[in-house]
This record gives C-alpha cells, sequence and structure tokens, in this order.
C-alpha cells in the first residue's frame, strides 16, 4: 500500500485561454487530514473536481490508491468519499432512501446500508430527519447529509471541497465539530480538504498545501508551516484583562520576543520551535498569572499564506 | 461482482430511482391525465355523435391510436428530456458523478426508466382500447399486438433523441422545448427537404414515416384507405432513430465537465 492514497503528477487543466492548473504535482500523505488553501482561482476546486471525476485534465494524470482517475474513474474511486462544493440531493428522497441509492450504488447489501445509515446519521446528527424529504431542509442539514453520505461504506479516502461554504456561523462550527469528531475516531482516512478559512485548516488538519494560479507553493506538516519563520505565536487567554506587569513578566520570559494586550488575552511572539513553546507554556503555568489556555496563533498561518501569495503574484 | 456486470447492476439501480423520481414527480400525473382526457374525449365523441363504436375493430382502434405518436413525443419531452441536463443544472451530479459509477451505466438506467415508463402507459392506454373493440365491435382489431410493438420502437426512438438532446443542453427548458419541436416539427422538416434535395420520393428512413405504422398495420390508414407495412424496415428504422442519437448522447455525456 503506497504511502500517498492521492498523487497528482503534473496536472493541467486549460480553460480557453484561461491556465487553472499549470503542472501541479502533490502527493497526499496516507492518514492525514490535508487542508489544500489558496485564493480564489487558484485552482482548489478544479483539482478536486479532476480528483473526483467530475472534469478531466487537459494534461498529467491524478491517481488515488495507485489508480488513475481518468483512465479507470469506477476503479479508482471505489474507496473515496466525496463532498464537492454544496451539492443539492434528490428532492423527492429521504435521507434513508439517499443512503439506499448511493448504498446500492456502492454495492452494499441492504443489511449494511441500514447499520451504518443509522450510524452516520446520528454522527451527523440528522437522525430526527432521517424520514423527511430532503426538498425541506436548510444548506446546512443538507451538507450534514453529505459528510454522513461521503463516510458510507467505511471509505479509506475522503475529498471535501469547502465543506463549510456557505453556512451561517452555528452551521460552520457544527460541521467543524462533526469534522474533529471523524479526525479523532477514524485514524485509517486521509482527508483531502480545500478551504479558504486559516482557521478551519489550522483547527483541523495536520498538513498543508498552499496553491496560487494553478501551482503549488508550500506542502508541509501544519506546525512546520507555522514555525517556518523566525517567529511563531500562540494566544493566551486570561480571566482578566492582563495588567501591564504580567505583560512585563511574560515579556522577559526566556526566548519570547514581545506580548501584546487583546481584550482578555495575550498575544506572545516567541522563537523557536516546539520544544521552546512547551518551554514558554511551562513557564506561564509557573508564573500563576491567571492564564486558563494557550493556543497557535490562527493568524501564523495567515501570514504565511499572505507571504507566499504576495510572492507568487 | 466485478466488470460488465457490476455496470450492468448499477444501471438498474439508476433506472430505480429514476423510476421512483417518475413515480414521485407531476410530470407523471400531468402526463396520465393528458392520456385520460384524450381517451375520453374521443369515447364521448362517439356516444355523443350517436354512431356508437361501431363494427369495425381496426377502424375503431385507428382512430384511437393516431394520437399515440403525439403522446409519445409528449412523453419522451417530459420523461427523458431533462433527465440528463438536470444533473447539471440541479447539481445532483455532484452526488452521483463522484461515485465509483460509469457514465454509461448512469445513462443507460436512465433511458432504461424513460422508455420503459413509455411503454408502460402505452400498453395502459393499448388495454383501454382494446376493451372498448372487444365491448363494441367484439373483437380485437387484426395486428393490434404488431401495432404495441410498433408503439415501443417509436418510444424507443423518441427517448434515444431527447436523450441526446439532453446531454447536449445546458438548461432543461431548452431541452424539453427543443426534444418536442424536435419530434413534432423539425425533424420532418429537415428530413422532407433533404428528400426533397435529393428527388426522393419514398421517405421510409424518416421516423414519422416508419411511425405511420403503428396504425398502418392495422390494415388501414386514418383515411380509410388499405395500406400494408414493411415491419422489419420500418422496426429497422426506429430502432436506428433510438441507437444512433442514444450512442451520439451517450458519447457527449461521457465526456462532459462538470
Amino acid at each position: 500500500m503506497s504511502e500517498y492514497p492521492i498523487e497528482i503528477s503534473g496536472l493541467r487543466k486549460q480553460y480557453g485561454s484561461f491556465t487553472a492548473l499549470d503542472g501541479l504535482d502533490l502527493q497526499v500523505r496516507r492518514n492525514s487530514f490535508t487542508g489544500l488553501l489558496g485564493p480564489n482561482g487558484a485552482g482548489k476546486s478544479t483539482t478536486l473536481k479532476i480528483l473526483t471525476n467530475l472534469q478531466k485534465a487537459t494534461e498529467g494524470s491524478v491517481f488515488i490508491n495507485g489508480i488513475d482517475v481518468g483512465k479507470n474513474p469506477k476503479a479508482a474511486l471505489q474507496g473515496v468519499g466525496t463532498v464537492i462544493e454544496t451539492p443539492e440531493y434528490y428532492l423527492y428522497l429521504t435521507p434513508i432512501e439517499t443512503f439506499a441509492y448511493i448504498g446500492e450504488l456502492l454495492g452494499m447489501t441492504k443489511e449494511s446500508i441500514s447499520a451504518e445509515t443509522s450510524e452516520l446519521l446520528e454522527k451527523v446528527k440528522m437522525t430526527d430527519w432521517a424520514d423527511k424529504r430532503i426538498g425541506t431542509f436548510s444548506k446546512g442539514m443538507r451538507q450534514r447529509i453529505s459528510i454522513g453520505l461521503a463516510l458510507l461504506n467505511s471509505p479509506d479516502v475522503v475529498i471535501l471541497d469547502e465543506p463549510t461554504s456557505g453556512l451561517d456561523p452555528r452551521g460552520m462550527a457544527e460541521m467543524r465539530d462533526i469534522l474533529k469528531n471523524i479526525r479523532n475516531e477514524n485514524h485509517d482516512l486521509t482527508v483531502f480538504m480545500s478551504s479558504h478559512m486559516m482557521y478551519e485548516v489550522s483547527d483541523l488538519c495536520d498538513r498543508v498545501a498552499l496553491m496560487n494560479h494553478g501551482k503549488l507553493l508550500l506542502h508541509d506538516d501544519l506546525y512546520n508551516v507555522i514555525g517556518d519563520s523566525d517567529h511563531r505565536s500562540v494566544i493566551v487567554k486570561f480571566a482578566q484583562p492582563p495588567s501591564d506587569d504580567v505583560i512585563a513578566s511574560v515579556s522577559g520570559l526566556a526566548n519570547v520576543i514581545g506580548a501584546e494586550r487583546s481584550g482578555s488575552s495575550m498575544r506572545v511572539s516567541f522563537s523557536g520551535g516546539m520544544d521552546e513553546e512547551i518551554l514558554l507554556f511551562k513557564q506561564l503555568g509557573e508564573l500563576d498569572i491567571g492564564a486558563y489556555s494557550m493556543s497557535e496563533s490562527q493568524n501564523a498561518l495567515e501570514e504565511k499564506y499572505l507571504e507566499l501569495i504576495k510572492e507568487s503574484r | 461482482m466485478e466488470g460488465f456486470a457490476d455496470d450492468l447492476r448499477i444501471t438498474f439501480v439508476v433506472a430505480k430511482n429514476e423510476m421512483r423520481k417518475h413515480l414521485r414527480g407531476r410530470r407523471i400525473i400531468i402526463f396520465g391525465a393528458l392520456l385520460a382526457v384524450i381517451f375520453v374525449a374521443i369515447t364521448a365523441a362517439f356516444v355523443l355523435l350517436g354512431d356508437g363504436l361501431g363494427n369495425d375493430p381496426e377502424a375503431l382502434a385507428g382512430i384511437y391510436l393516431a394520437i399515440i405518436s403525439l403522446m409519445i413525443i409528449i412523453g419522451a419531452t417530459l420523461f427523458a428530456a431533462s433527465s440528463l441536463v438536470s444533473e447539471f443544472t440541479e447539481r445532483t451530479a455532484l452526488i452521483l458523478f463522484t461515485r465509483p459509477v460509469r457514465r454509461w451505466s448512469i445513462f443507460m438506467g436512465k433511458m432504461l426508466s424513460s422508455v420503459v415508463l413509455l411503454i408502460a402507459f402505452a400498453a395502459v392506454y393499448y388495454a383501454l382500447v382494446g376493451a372498448l373493440c372487444i365491448a363494441g365491435p367484439g373483437s380485437l382489431p387484426s395486428g393490434f399486438g404488431a401495432s404495441l410493438g410498433y408503439t415501443a420502437c417509436y418510444c424507443f426512438a423518441t427517448v434515444g433523441i431527447a436523450m441526446l438532446v439532453s446531454s447536449l443542453m445546458k438548461t432543461t427548458a431548452s431541452a424539453s422545448i427543443l426534444t418536442f419541436f424536435l419530434l413534432a416539427l423539425l425533424l420532418d422538416m429537415v428530413m422532407t427537404i433533404i428528400a426533397i434535395a435529393a428527388g426522393l420520393d419514398d421517405t421510409w428512413y424518416m421516423l414519422n414515416t416508419a411511425a405511420s405504422a403503428i396504425v398502418d398495420c392495422l390494415g388501414t390508414d386514418i383515411t380509410g384507405e388499405e395500406v400494408s407495412v414493411d415491419g422489419f424496415k420500418a422496426v429497422g428504422t426506429m430502432l436506428a432513430w433510438g441507437i444512433v442519437p442514444a450512442a451520439l448522447g451517450l458519447f457527449r455525456f461521457s465526456k462532459r465537465d462538470f
């Protein structure tokens, strides 16, 4: 079994004179949760559409589990779950009937369809709506059905194209929770997800691929991407806004470059990698200054993203 | 299950779902109501004009069946013309095309369901006409079964053409309008112009000429004149009109990007 269930090689897609993909090469690591980031028009959706046989490549090839999608899409898409954009459903079907239809297409038995449908609807919190026609559902509910459907028949690869796009804040948060649970419960699952949202990627993904103008700019572990600069930032939260003394104490800690207050939080910049971050975490505890949480600054990924996008123009 | 057998299994799964879509939709009610209205209107005309159902089963059936080709054109427009294009316009392709399913299985499943549905409607209509022939003149017309066979071939041909249109068009409305006018008018006009230009008298190769076998096989045409039918030529022509456009439609559908 290859270490890379998704392999993209020299991929080009031309729409008339517009080049959407320009020789894209990318290998997605097995059992990773890889985020594909890029601005509008970068080629993210086109890449995922070629991967899922919705579009044909002008040049190059994409492989899923070693099978060329362009040459044998049926074999390549076995064991792959997909959510591309916000799909619409057959509005005359209920979720149970939709799962049964797709399950039958996948060649599942009636018993396994029934068992998995109950489990997946529970997972995406749609059990109460299982026998209602999808035509009456909100966008968020339909997207939850999409995620459940993508997990039908226990795929080993899941491809998600902006799964929270178009959802309201509550819908986004629910979707992220569902995706987190999927990540935490399925250790033999490779997820390849495109997104616009830095927060989403830094919250869910362990690997990041950045692309622009149809080309790959960077592909690495999230931690390395965030850490691949002179300094790193973390957000420390307090019950009360930190005083000037607290700011001064934190600023004086080893490796800390600076600390600035933002409401009841503090943004701490420091030099170094994971070891230095662990040390900082320990020192903050020892200071006993009322800090109750410390997390990676979302801005770190955003800064890196903007820096790379700017360079690629 | 592997290979072709699995593709065939998937074709039937798609066909079953398409059938369910039709059965739960409004179009089937509209089409059924239209057929019922026509049947009742013709029967009422017989009763109101005072001649009753007469003694000639061929003449009686001929009147009812004269309308069947137009009804099949309407049926093909309602059930087949939007079947492929709606996957793109309604974005359900994002669910269906991203599964391990070959496009030809999807195409054949959708075509199969439309053909079966149209033939089922035609069979019910023929059963009603047959019942009237037995109730009135006292027997089924000669060639009645053959007529149903020709009608089935015509269903196949019209659905094949509708599938080609559906694979080409970008909206369901344009696919439906083009299918109807193509089958009811444009195809005949174009083929007639070609026949005149080529100096051909016999237009056997035209779909609607072949479809006239539906009534002609009863022994008389709608004007009451005796006619004979070359069954093989009529069936071959109608099947060709179904197969060639369907093959072109399948080719286009297989290559179509979302």
